[in-house]
């Protein structure tokens, strides 16, 4: 098998060393490592469509993986096999400044893309802070959720490039006509023909196909903003105006992080920037951003400051400018922060302990406080520190709802009883009504039972797809 | 199994009022505008054996049950109006047609900012029930003729041209989904996979809450669909702006999108008083804005939502940006004609179409439209999409001139209406079609729309536009066999013996369709 995949990839880009296999055996989850049989590095779609036809062929599982850090056990393989390590194709194919759309290969990085983007005054659909080496792509694909909460957001994929479990290729949406450097098609129309292929892609932990390029969406790049900060001293005072904000559409980025998360993130000097930020932040900050485009932008962020000034009088609540405990940073220079790559080792999540386990899912803003004192209250219970908990909130849909993020710093020594907590934790979530819609690890066994004609049916369209059982087995129901 | 032993089943199941098989019942269901003479009068009027009307999920399971067991093919029709040919049998005298009219429930969840509905339930109860609570939805525009008053379908396959760019295509806004599988099974999607899932169309994993779509109930059976409600915005407003050339108005579109002003933007092209007739409260006012407006106009049309400050904000600085491209803003006794739509913009919807197409012909009953060349595609393809739309349509004019000299001439019979809104984000996803005004009863027209199908299905593949999907589009079959093939086998494992709606969730030559 080695000898025909370096037939397909060349003998430097496929690797056996143990040490090499060691690197793709673990990531930075909790969940048990399993080494791979061997890793490939390939560099095109015609590549990857030989390298499946031939694990077709030596029915040998494939992982496909193109980012270079992992914090929820989806790339470790969970029968061995082959790594696909996509990479090498990091080419953004196309960018369409007129149509603000990103066409992209599943190894460009936030960073990358956003850099590029930028300089044609367009911006990426970012989530918080994603590591550096993370694969936009694969984000995307994964229904990671962007800072902006606009409901047109919420759908980011235009069209995009697949290759099935048998080798065959299939585009999704207007891109069915033909190759994009072959036809005029024009890589924007989202929708059929007939099923939306692209929804069934979406949130598969790469059990169902590998996405060889995708046509984004990207936002104008604001001339003009102003960047608010609103403070909280429980979450509960936070729910309100967060409604209030978002059914009146004010703004673009629009987030929550608590006071350990936005320390862990501005802390300088590790630890004592830390620790003086952990003092003197406020437990909760609301970071709402207002932006102008080139059409009367002063007037713009004009009309939208009035209205959440109206809205902080009639709530009650403060609009700062600045952050206490950070010197010299106005607004905007922060959010320019919150919206890039985190460039350095550690990640911003692992600075206060080694690793980080994030519990996250979907909820509807109201229920935010629920979810808050029971975490806190399970946490107690396993002996972790409530003080050392995390907590982001992303409305998401216009503020229909929201993605909600616990995250748990934890050392090696600690692996045990975090495993306990991240168990006892996610069962009383799912329980509750948390609503676990990228279920990674032990979530998939958590949501899946309870749903046994939706499993039935997954189980037969992966049946249709991959036959053989080749895509990344062992996750999701699978 | 006899036809008289399945018919005293299926009484045991809906009760024996709930079972038709009259003639005139037969008729009714076997008829729409494609088998009329819509895309050439292609199809064929095939009877179901029998038309039967289930109270509830648990009635279409015990249907599907025992139409399984007995190999009977099953159609389904919601509002009855969608006129694509979707719920009629692929053969004569074939299988039996569920009419979900007594399936009307509607149930607001106002923390989670959603509506249940059934098969059966209307635009106007979900209208009524949701204004008091300061809630709208995004419906396929409602003064659109010829299309269903029926929500499941309106959020199926439409969007509302003056919110799309904020709120996507009625497609998105579905977020949960009900479904009788052929196997007898229910799946609940989304926001309905769990009782406490907020209105998160996606997952667990994969989605499935879109499996149904555009399926025409080929892999099962849609019972109940929860989608999402718009909180009703302090103000609302329009602004519609004329433009000599078409180029000129696309130019202004795209600056206006560019700096995410308004809720949603449609340009209406050549003959756009079409538009006006579904907006206008009545004819007459349809009238007025005809003669008030030049023949070639080209109309920009757009809508604002919001806050008092956010919507005279986005008015003026729209107004600035498209007079910068030579746009003229209508005043404002023309723009009261086209209240309809702005009505749309606060989420509900006039149903006031049927009644001012049907003025066209002086008749109230046979006038209709007539839509052809459906595309999705960027903004600057569907210029080049209507102009030579547009010369396709006066030469064909010219081959036909007695379709020109009408007894109307103020709506200028036959006459195209070209218009292009944008949706799912107003990401240079725009979509467009031409449309034809029609009278139902003139059998005499059928050769000029069968000829101008087939030219501008030429002149969609000659731009590289991509099909619109719908179910018996010849094109999504054959220009995309990688998708049908796939498409093929989803059905053939959900369905293996065919006896979901064969011949209508598939083109009927094939293997799978027939």
């Amino acid at each position: 098998m080695k000898k025909e995949l370096e037939e397909i990839v060349g003998a430097d880009n496929v690797f056996d060393d143990p040490e090499i296999l060691d690197k793709y055996a673990r990531d930075r989850s909790l969940f048990a490592q399993r080494k791979p049989s061997c890793v490939v590095q390939p560099e095109n779609t015609g590549e990857i469509q030989a390298i499946v036809k031939l694990a077709n062929r030596w029915l040998i599982p494939i992982t496909p993986v193109s980012s270079g850090a992992h914090f929820n056990g989806a790339t470790i393989p969970s029968q061995s096999g082959i790594i696909l390590d996509l990479r090498r194709m990091n080419k953004i194919l196309h960018i369409d400044k007129r149509n603000r759309a990103v066409r992209i290969e599943p190894g460009v990085t936030w960073g990358q893309m956003q850099k590029e983007l930028y300089s044609h005054e367009l911006m990426p659909l970012i989530p918080l802070l994603p590591h550096q080496s993370t694969s936009a792509l694969t984000s995307t694909l994964e229904r990671e959720p962007a800072l902006i909460p606009k409901t047109e957001y919420g759908e980011p994929i235009l069209t995009l490039e697949a290759v099935l479990p048998h080798g065959e290729l299939l585009r999704t949406g207007s891109a069915c006509v033909g190759p994009p450097d072959e036809t005029q098609t024009d890589l924007v129309g989202p929708s059929g023909p007939g099923l939306d292929w692209h929804r069934l892609f979406q949130g598969a932990q790469g059990t169902f196909c590998i996405v060889t390029w995708m046509n984004i969406k990207a936002p104008p790049l604001a001339k003009r903003e102003k960047v608010f900060f609103i403070p909280f001293q429980n979450i509960e005072k936070a729910v309100k105006p967060l409604y209030a904000i978002l059914r009146q559409m004010l703004g673009a980025e629009c987030f929550l992080l608590s006071r350990f998360n936005l320390a862990c993130i501005l802390a300088k000097k590790w630890s004592a920037d830390f620790d003086t930020l952990r003092k003197e932040l406020p437990a909760f900050t609301l970071i709402l951003c207002i932006s102008g485009g080139t059409i009367l932008p002063k007037e713009k962020i004009g009309y939208q400051e009035a209205d959440l000034r109206d809205i902080a009088r009639q709530l009650k609540i403060r609009l700062e400018t600045s952050l206490p405990g950070v010197d010299g940073k106005k607004g905007t220079a922060l959010l320019t922060t919150l919206r890039s790559c985190w460039e350095k080792e550690p990640y911003w999540k692992e600075r206060f302990k080694e690793r980080c386990c994030d519990i996250f899912f979907y909820t509807t803003l109201n229920r935010i406080p629920y979810f808050t004192r029971l975490v806190n209250t399970v946490a107690a219970a396993n002996a972790y520190d409530a003080g050392n908990i995390g907590l982001y909130v992303q409305p998401v849909d216009g503020g229909r709802h929201c993605y909600v993020e616990f995250n748990f710093p934890w050392n090696s020594k600690e692996r045990e009883g975090i495993y306990d907590l991240y168990v006892n934790l996610s069962r009383c979530l799912v329980n509750e009504g948390a609503f676990f819609g990228r279920p990674y690890g032990l979530w998939s066994e958590l949501v899946y039972n309870r749903n046994s004609a939706l499993t039935a049916t997954l189980k037969n369209l992966k049946n249709i797809f991959d036959a053989n059982q080749i895509m990344n087995p062992g996750k999701l129901c699978f | 199994m006899q036809l008289s032993e399945l018919v005293k089943k299926l009484k045991r199941i809906v009760g024996a009022d709930w079972v038709r098989q009259d003639e005139l019942h037969k008729y009714y269901y076997s008829v729409d505008i494609a088998t009329y003479f819509g895309q050439g009068a292609i199809y064929p009027e095939n009877h179901p054996l029998l038309i039967i009307y289930p109270g509830s999920a648990k009635d279409v399971q015990a249907i599907i049950r025992l139409a399984k067991q007995n190999d009977i093919p099953v159609y389904a029709i919601g509002g009855g109006t969608v006129l694509l040919i979707g719920s009629i049998p692929g053969k004569p005298d074939t299988g039996i047609t569920l009419d979900f009219h007594r399936m009307q429930k509607v149930a607001v969840d106002q923390e989670r900012m959603v509506i249940r509905v059934e098969p059966g339930a209307t635009g106007l109860q979900v209208c009524q029930l949701i204004r008091h609570m300061d809630f709208g939805y995004r419906p396929y525009f409602g003064g659109s003729p010829g299309t269903s008053h029926f929500v499941p379908y309106q959020i199926f396959v439409g969007q509302n041209k003056l919110a799309g760019y904020q709120d996507g295509m009625g497609i998105n806004c579905a977020t949960g989904m009900e479904m009788v599988l052929p196997s007898g099974e229910i799946i609940r999607t989304g926001s309905m996979a769990h009782p406490h899932a907020p209105a998160w169309p996606h997952g667990p994993g994969p989605a499935l809450t879109y499996l149904p779509f555009i399926a025409n109930a080929g892999y099962g059976i849609v019972t109940a669909m929860e989608f999402r409600l718009f909180a009703t915005p302090q103000k609302t407003s329009s602004l519609w702006v004329m433009f000599d050339t078409l180029s000129a108005a696309v130019k202004g579109m795209y600056a206006v999108i560019k700096q995410e002003h308004g809720c949603g933007m449609c340009l209406m092209g050549h003959g756009c008083y079409v538009h006006c007739l579904y907006s206008s409260r009545h004819w007459q006012e349809g009238v007025h804005f005809i003669k008030a407006t030049k023949s070639d106009i080209h109309l920009v049309g757009m809508a604002f939502r919001g806050s008092q400050s956010k919507v005279a904000y986005e008015r003026e600085a729209c107004i600035k940006t498209l007079k910068q491209d030579g746009g003229v803003p209508l005043p404002s006794w023309m723009v009261a004609i086209l209240d309809g739509h702005e009505t749309n913009t606060a989420g509900w919807q006039p149903n006031n179409n049927m009644r001012s197409l049907g003025t066209f012909n002086g008749k109230y009953d046979t006038g209709g439209l007539f839509v052809t060349s459906g595309v999705f595609d960027t903004l600057e393809k569907l210029e080049e999409h209507m102009k030579q739309g547009l010369q396709d349509f006066s030469e064909v004019c010219t081959s036909y001139p007695e379709f020109i000299n009408t007894p109307y001439p103020s709506f200028r019979l036959y006459t195209s209406c070209v218009q292009a809104y944008l949706a799912m984000g107003g990401h240079a996803n725009a979509a467009g079609e031409f449309i034809f005004m029609v009278d139902y009863a003139n059998r005499k027209q059928l050769p000029l729309v069968g000829e101008l199908s087939e030219r501008f299905a030429k002149t969609m593949q000659t731009i590289g536009s991509a099909p619109l999907s719908l179910g018996r589009d010849k094109r999504t079959w054959t220009e995309c066999s990688a998708h049908f093939e796939m498409a093929k086998l989803i059905k053939k494992t959900l369905d293996p013996t065919g006896f979901m709606a064969p011949g209508a969730a598939f083109p009927a030559s094939t293997a799978t369709g027939d």
